[in-house]
């Protein structure tokens, strides 16, 4: 999966019509809930084997910071 | 009364006959627009034709006990063609009077398929934050008595309307921060093309009222799915005039 890919990926997980980028900042956006947090929590898991703790998810600021969990996963 | 705008766009299934046609017509009749999904297209275009603003009626032909996993998908592709919707009325069914022993898995399927899964995962699609408008939009599943009070036969049938309920009520907490609301109906007996003559002749004493009609569901619909219900959600509602407590 590519960084362009894994936005677009996120983006369909949380349900946001924004483009994302590494830089968009959670925190303070309305799609940013318990429920998204969980959603994002299966997404790592499905897509790349990863299981993030509930305190990595829920201490995220940026999506830069969900894309570090998983960055060696990505291809470019 | 309560009125509706034409950029107030609703979801209705089961929309070629009994709840589902009446809920189309009101909506409609009451100023919103309406996406009319059946089986007959024909019959939706019947209807369509004797709707009050027909210019705000669109049919779309679909069998929902098909593939009832893409229904999300699908609720977002009807999103990308007509716009965010206001809400979602579910009022496809199958009635299943059969007894344990006859059941099959065929069968057990295809009830909850049509009867369950289906509003499951049109609910998904529906519950996505880039196909509901938000605050003020609402779902409404029509469940049904059974859920409640059982008769014998009804295994299938009742257990599918039971899960419908009980899956509506925790759709409604997941989902309320968003301003969404979801809730149900359990409709006793109604004069509806589902009823058979000899079914209801047997039922008519236990109705001091008569039994319910289409535009008594109807009514209670538009309520739900009115500002005017703005601080009801989760809830299921039995509907029966105290015939079957």
């Amino acid at each position: 999966m590519t960084t362009k890919e894994f936005l677009i990926e996120l983006a369909d997980v949380l349900q946001t019509e924004d483009n994302l980028e590494l830089s968009s900042n959670l925190s303070n956006s309305e799609y940013w809930d318990s429920l998204s947090q969980m959603s994002v929590m299966s997404f790592l898991a499905k897509k790349f084997g990863v299981h993030a703790s509930l305190e990595d998810i829920t201490m995220t600021d940026k999506v830069s910071d969900i894309f570090d969990i998983v960055k060696e996963h990505i291809e470019d | 009364m309560f009125e509706f705008t034409k950029d107030q766009i609703f979801i209705i299934t089961g929309a070629s006959s009994g709840i589902g046609e009446g809920v189309s017509l009101l909506l409609n009749e009451l100023g919103a627009t309406v996406v009319a999904i059946a089986r007959r297209m024909d019959k939706l275009e019947e209807i369509k034709a004797s709707s009050a603003h027909p210019e705000n009626f669109f049919c779309e032909r679909k069998d929902l006990s098909v593939d009832c996993g893409t229904l999300d998908a699908y609720v977002r592709s009807l999103k990308a063609k007509y716009g965010k919707f206001r809400g979602l009325v579910y009022c496809a069914g199958i009635p299943a009077v059969i007894s344990l022993q006859a059941i099959t898995p065929e069968m057990a399927e295809e009830t909850f398929n049509i009867n369950y899964f289906a509003p499951l995962f049109m609910a998904k699609g529906f519950a996505d934050r880039r196909v509901n408008t938000g605050k003020g939009s609402a779902m409404v599943f029509i469940s049904s008595i059974a859920a409640e009070c059982c008769g014998k036969g009804m295994s299938l049938y009742s257990g599918s309307k039971a899960a419908l309920k009980a899956s509506a009520r925790v759709i409604a907490k997941e989902i309320a921060p968003n301003g969404v609301r979801v809730n149900s109906i359990l409709p006793a007996d109604i004069e509806t093309p589902m009823t058979a003559e000899e079914y209801m002749q047997r039922r008519k004493p236990l109705y001091p009222m008569g039994f319910g009609s289409v535009s008594d569901v109807a009514n209670f619909v538009a309520f739900l799915l009115s500002d005017k219900a703005k601080w009801i959600s989760g809830q299921s509602y039995i509907m029966d005039c105290a015939a079957l407590l």
